[in-house]
């Protein structure tokens, strides 16, 4: 088995895409249910919104990136209102339902037939991030590599990756200050308040209902920049890369980091990539040279370990560290509530 | 009486070793039987592979496959092979590299060979250039679609009085199977504040159970997972395979409670904890139903086809009416179950007030294990009259799942009754609302009138005001 | 102990159920709650004096929390008014806002259907800018509409429409008319064309005409729990809500009024508010010394005790700068040691100027510091007057051996000495679930007889 190859890989992991992308959506769930306890069951609805806002308005319409960015801001904030609206003077199972619920119909719509001229239907979205590519200062054909000092190892991408993984990681440190400067003020001393006893934010004459559609619009809008981020770095909307297991995986990743923290959605999302990169690296080359026999499992099956892993490991987090990993059990958000 | 104790242990000791015993011999003995099978296997050719399937969707979106379509593969004049496509629309052909890393082929689709009304979605892409290497093969996608899904709502789209009955009809069918899992959702809900979001996957395991008794006989599950070797019979009686089923979703769901729910409690776990575990094992299990089961719809080896019954302006299949008679009688009599009996006094005396009904003598772990089972067999008959009706997959139950949330939420949270109507509701929404939009978003506008539900009476129709929290 | 300055306003009052008071902080009238069939709370009338200590007492089951709770706001009334400070508080059509923003709804809707008339003709066909000129007809309308509403006095009872009755209907309308005006201009200007361009209009249509309906509802509704509080009436809770993962500290600035910072534009530039944090952190700092909490400031709620943590509730309430202080049984759960510092805090904010209103079960309790006393029995007031003179209603002390319960009721009437040992021993302390559960047992039960 070609260990270094698989260690590669899962090092790789942590900087890659899916790391930036899972790290932005934690970061948005993390002040949905890190700071003010809402269970949002479908941030990957918000993740699609952002991501179809940008597809359809500059496929579709043709309009210039920046409105297409706006736009697909101002479908999160619109989803969050009618997510929040109805749901959070309701106890908090519902908005759970209604958010696990419209993310799939989301998905489905998406796909469907009938929407087919705008969002491309499950063929998705292609080619909507040129313009973004055309402002790449790095050649596309040429690779880029960061090298970690001390390990004799290198991970190199092309240049179109590089753009977008420096673009990525900006962004993550700007939602990172943001996040700070946000929980550290009054208005994140309302969240966190929230999250501990709603009746008795509201008995001191907070309007504790307000104040969670702004967590859901905020967590939600940050979840669409996200989307847009995947949707650009890949360069393809596909509807059912929005499918509910992906909420799922970025709630694993956020709980592995240590809930309501400012910084654990990313290294949630680090670790998360690692270990899931490296365990499939591991099956895979156990497939491929057939030291796993084929009755067990076969190419197909490596991917939906994945699955099953996260899943196990979802329920294994929780049972038995729901502070995360560093998390110290005194201070986590998620207790008994 | 201190000797009947002692005995009693002894008794119970070599009883639980052999049942672990014996279940240990019996997945040894599949395991067994799997590996004769695959070790037979072996590969002709080192070649690298070109592969691909064919599919179109239906207007449900679920992919069916197109067989017997030919494909050649050319390298410019050379040609390397032709062959048709499978039952399961897949084809492969092996490329010769003849040394090389990878060798760029032309792959065509023969467009005469298609089914009639089915189409290449761009007729551009066709032949498609595609590289094949030494360790990956290679992977040809041709896109096609069915005209007449795309007809579909031109065809249909007339609102007659006919059609409305006839999809009312079928809406009622429905609701009721999704009062059935709506109810076991409720009832779990009402005892023990959890809303289980795991119990999709119980549907889904109902039906597959029955599925493998159904076609594999007594040996059920071990039957397929021992590559279709029928041990005992050829297959059983859908019937008996549904009541085997119903028996093994009882154990399977007290077993849930009392091994992961039950700990989870005594440990002082959360409810939002607990409700996110659902979600984890919700997924673990979910997939593990496509990793041993794959992913293929399945249909029952009974009653799989049938021809309609006018009944007035409508039709109906027979297994139709007996779905919609059997659910009614079984909800009957678990509402009734609920009103009369002792166990369903105490249920609902635990939803209540679980403090008072435990002060009051009624032992709550117990009521709450049976309330597990009762729900997972509720739910499990649900997911058989569905997979009756349609296919069984993989992820079946969680699709119904989202609508039984819809219904449930509808009627009100935490309201056995309120669940049955909204599901009723929800599932003749459903079916009469693809008069007007087209069937793959029918489950859309289930969402969009739970919205409008919730905007204007947030308790649900039938919730009560105080539940609000 | 009672204050006489405070007493002496009430004396002479009749005692009987919903005497009116000389100088009323709050005024409650035809309140009435159901569960399920089950009327849980019916009081015709209820005044509560001003800078007075008033305690709710009652049996077991009489609907004092349920009648708490609707006071203040945690549970919505199937009827009832409130007048609170002068301030009629039961509903928000009522209130000056609502009316103005049902006025402009009903502006916004007359516009625009009127518009779409209008520059239907004017525009000779071409709907669609009859539609847009209609809209701006509509807006100037609502502008001066607004104007000329604003600047005229609100009658006691006006009309439906701008008593704001009728929002509900008319914010639905509004709504939809809004909704298929904007959603028309979009298809104008993004050039939509063939199904979607009726399919978007309608979608907008519909969703906006339900946004109207809900903003109606809320327009119509009942005041929350946190409107009253910013109005000055704030509570406590019986199971205390000490928000455990907050420091001291925080948990007191968070009771603070028109923090600049709470808003999320201004809370991101922290300049804005450090000054304010400051100051409140300054007030907050000498009610913990005022409450013995100071020597915790700096450590989680969580690790307070029970006793400290109701301290820093009724602390936490005062940051709010309230007027009506409301507290639903303050000594429930903590231990003896504390409850007389307990009872001198209570007392310390009604010489402060408060107006304190406190759910009990103790009659020592209420005796030692109320001025007023309120029994309710079965969802009804059935008595209310001073202290001493509470305890010889006869229908209260029915009340109460009806139920089989108190005993050291009759014994503070009977207003010897006998108050302290006996009653004390009895566990009241301790009662820490919803009301008080059974009675104090046969010893108690005997004592009663023989005070009748």
């Amino acid at each position: 088995m070609d260990w270094g190859s698989i260690f590669e890989g899962a090092i790789r992991a942590a900087f890659d895409l899916d790391a930036v992308v899972f790290a932005i959506a934690a970061i948005g769930l993390n002040i949905h249910f890190g700071y003010t306890g809402l269970l949002n069951f479908g941030q990957v609805g918000f993740m699609a919104a952002g991501a179809y806002g940008v597809g359809i308005a500059t496929t579709y319409f043709g309009w210039n990136p920046w409105v297409a960015l706006v736009v697909g801001i101002l479908a999160a904030v619109v989803l969050a209102l009618i997510l929040g609206l109805p749901t959070l003077r309701l106890r908090a199972d519902y908005l759970a339902i209604v958010t696990i619920a419209t993310s799939e119909i989301l998905r489905l719509s998406f796909r469907s037939v009938s929407l087919r001229e705008f969002s491309g239907g499950s063929n998705g979205i292609n080619g909507f991030a040129n313009a973004f590519y055309a402002w790449s200062p790095f050649d596309p054909q040429v690779q880029y590599g960061i090298r970690i000092p001390g390990i004799d190892l290198s991970i190199k991408f092309f240049g179109n990756r590089a753009w977008i993984l420096l673009i990525g990681w900006i962004v993550v440190v700007a939602l990172l200050i943001f996040v700070r400067l946000a929980v550290s003020s009054p208005w994140g001393r309302v969240l966190k308040a929230i999250r501990e006893d709603e009746d008795a934010v509201r008995a001191l004459g907070k309007n504790a209902y307000w104040f969670k559609v702004q967590s859901l619009i905020v967590g939600g809008v940050i979840g669409a920049i996200g989307g847009m981020v995947l949707s650009i770095g890949t360069q393809t909307v596909q509807p059912d890369v929005y499918s509910t297991s992906l909420t799922f995986f970025v709630w694993t990743a956020l709980i592995l980091g240590g809930v309501g923290r400012t910084w654990s959605p990313v290294i949630g999302a680090m670790i998360f990539w690692v270990l899931l990169s490296f365990t499939e690296g591991v099956l895979r080359q156990g497939v491929e040279n057939n030291y796993l026999p084929d009755w067990l499992i076969d190419g197909v099956q490596v991917g939906q370990v994945r699955f099953i892993m996260v899943g196990l490991g979802l329920c294994a987090l929780l049972i038995f560290r729901p502070q995360g990993i560093f998390g110290d059990r005194n201070e986590m958000a998620l207790e008994d509530r | 009486m201190r000797r009947r104790a002692v005995g009693r242990t002894v008794l119970d000791k070599p009883f639980w070793s052999k049942l672990c015993a014996s279940v240990t011999f019996a997945i040894l003995l599949a395991m067994l039987l799997v590996t004769g099978q695959s070790g037979a296997q072996s590969d002709a050719s080192d070649d690298p592979v070109l592969q691909g399937t064919l599919s179109v969707r239906d207007s449900e979106g679920e992919k069916n496959p197109v067989p017997d379509v030919s494909i050649t593969v050319a390298d410019g004049a050379d040609s390397i092979g032709a062959t048709v496509s499978g039952e399961d629309g897949t084809f492969e052909i092996p490329v010769p590299l003849n040394g090389a890393e990878e060798r760029v082929v032309a792959v065509t689709l023969e467009e005469d060979t298609l089914p009639n009304g089915v189409n290449l979605r761009n007729p551009d892409r066709n032949p498609l250039q595609i590289t094949v290497r030494a360790q990956s093969g290679g992977r040809a996608v041709f896109g096609l679609d069915d005209e007449a899904v795309e007809n579909t709502y031109a065809a249909d789209t007339g609102v007659t009085m006919r059609r409305v009955l006839q999809l009312s009809a079928e809406g009622i069918k429905l609701g009721l199977i999704l009062a059935l899992a709506a109810m076991g959702l409720s009832l779990v809900f009402g005892t023990t504040g959890l809303v289980n979001f795991a119990h999709g996957e119980m549907i889904t395991w109902g039906a597959l159970v029955a599925f493998f008794f159904n076609a594999y006989g007594l040996a059920g599950i071990f039957g397929f997972l021992a590559g279709g070797l029928p041990l005992i019979g050829t297959g059983g009686n859908l019937v008996f395979a549904a009541i085997a089923a119903l028996i093994i979703a009882f154990l399977t769901g007290m077993a849930m409670d009392r091994f992961i729910f039950r700990r989870l409690r005594r440990r002082g776990i959360g409810l939002t904890s607990q409700l996110v575990i659902t979600i984890g094992l919700s997924m673990a299990i979910r997939y593990s139903f496509l990793y041993v089961f794959r992913g293929d719809p399945r249909s029952f080896k009974d009653w799989a086809v049938q021809k309609g019954v006018d009944i007035g302006p409508i039709t109906l299949a027979p297994k139709d009416l007996w779905t919609i008679g059997i659910s009614l009688v079984v909800l009957i009599a678990a509402g009734l179950m609920l009103q009369r009996t002792r166990i369903g006094k105490a249920m609902r005396a635990v939803a209540d007030n679980r403090d008072l009904a435990a002060s009051s003598g009624i032992d709550v772990e117990r009521v709450i294990i049976l309330v597990w089972g009762y729900g997972a067999v509720l739910a499990a008959l649900s997911g058989i009259l569905f997979g009756l009706g349609e296919s069984v997959r993989w992820d079946m139950g969680f699709r119904l799942l989202l609508m039984v949330f819809a219904g449930v939420t509808l009627g009100g949270l935490g309201t056995a009754f309120g669940a049955l109507v909204g599901s009723l509701v929800v599932g003749i929404f459903i079916q009469v609302s693809t008069l007007f939009i087209s069937p793959e978003l029918k489950s859309v506008g289930a969402l969009l009138i739970l919205v409008l539900i919730l905007v204007a009476r947030p308790q649900g129709i039938l919730g009560q005001k105080e539940r609000i929290g | 102990m009672m204050s006489d300055r405070a007493t002496a306003s009430l004396d002479g009052l009749a005692e009987q159920p919903g005497v009116p008071k000389p100088d009323p902080i709050l005024t409650v009238s035809n309140v009435s709650r159901s569960f399920g069939g089950l009327k849980a709370v019916d009081v015709e009338h209820l005044e509560i004096q001003r800078g007075m200590i008033t305690a709710l007492i009652g049996p077991n089951g009489a609907g004092k929390t349920t009648f708490f709770n609707l006071m203040t706001g945690f549970d919505q009334a199937d009827t009832g008014e409130r007048v609170f400070n002068g301030e009629r508080l039961s509903r928000r059509a009522g209130s000056a806002p609502a009316r103005r923003a049902v006025a402009s709804a009903g502006v916004v809707t007359v516009a625009l259907l009127g518009g779409l008339v209008v520059g239907g003709a004017v525009g000779q066909g071409n709907v669609r800018l009859g539609q847009i000129l209609g809209f701006v007809v509509g807006l100037t309308l609502l502008f001066f509409g607004n104007r000329m509403l604003l600047t005229s006095p609100p009658g006691p009872r006006s009309n439906a429409f701008l008593d704001g009755r009728a929002a509900r209907p008319l914010y639905g309308i509004a709504g939809l008319a809004t909704g298929l005006v904007v959603s028309e201009i979009a298809v104008w200007a993004t050039h939509l064309d063939g199904r979607w361009s009726t399919l978007l209009p309608f979608f907008g249509t519909v969703s906006s005409g339900i946004l109207g309906f809900a903003l109606g509802s809320y327009v119509q509704g009942p005041y929350s729990p946190h409107e009253l509080a910013q109005h000055g009436m704030v509570r406590t809770f019986q199971l205390t809500k000490s928000l455990t993962k907050l420091p001291v500290i925080q948990n007191m600035a968070l009771g603070a009024k028109g923090q600049v910072g709470e808003r999320l534009s201004r809370g991101l530039i922290h300049p804005l508010w450090t000054d304010q944090e400051a100051s409140i952190e300054e007030r907050a700092d000498e009610l913990l010394k005022r409450f013995k909490l100071d020597h915790m400031r700096n450590e989680f709620a969580g690790t307070l005790s029970g006793g400290q943590r109701k301290l820093l509730e009724m602390a936490r309430a005062l940051m709010t700068d309230p007027t009506l202080v409301m507290l639903d049984e303050p000594m429930a759960g903590v231990n003896p040691a504390l409850t007389q510092s307990l009872l001198e805090h209570i007392q310390g904010l009604r010489d402060d100027g408060l107006t304190v209103v406190f759910v009990e079960h103790d009659m020592d309790v209420v005796s030692e510091i109320s001025d007023w006393v309120v029994v309710m029995a079965e969802g009804r007031i059935i008595a209310e007057g001073p202290p001493v003179a509470i305890g010889r209603n006869q229908q209260v002390i029915d009340a109460y051996l009806g139920s089989d319960h108190e005993s050291n009721l009759v014994r503070t009437v009977d207003g010897t000495g006998t108050r302290d040992a006996p009653t004390r021993e009895a566990p009241t302390g301790d009662v820490t679930t919803s009301d008080d559960t059974t009675g104090k047992g046969s010893d108690g039960a005997s004592n009663s007889d023989g005070g009748v």
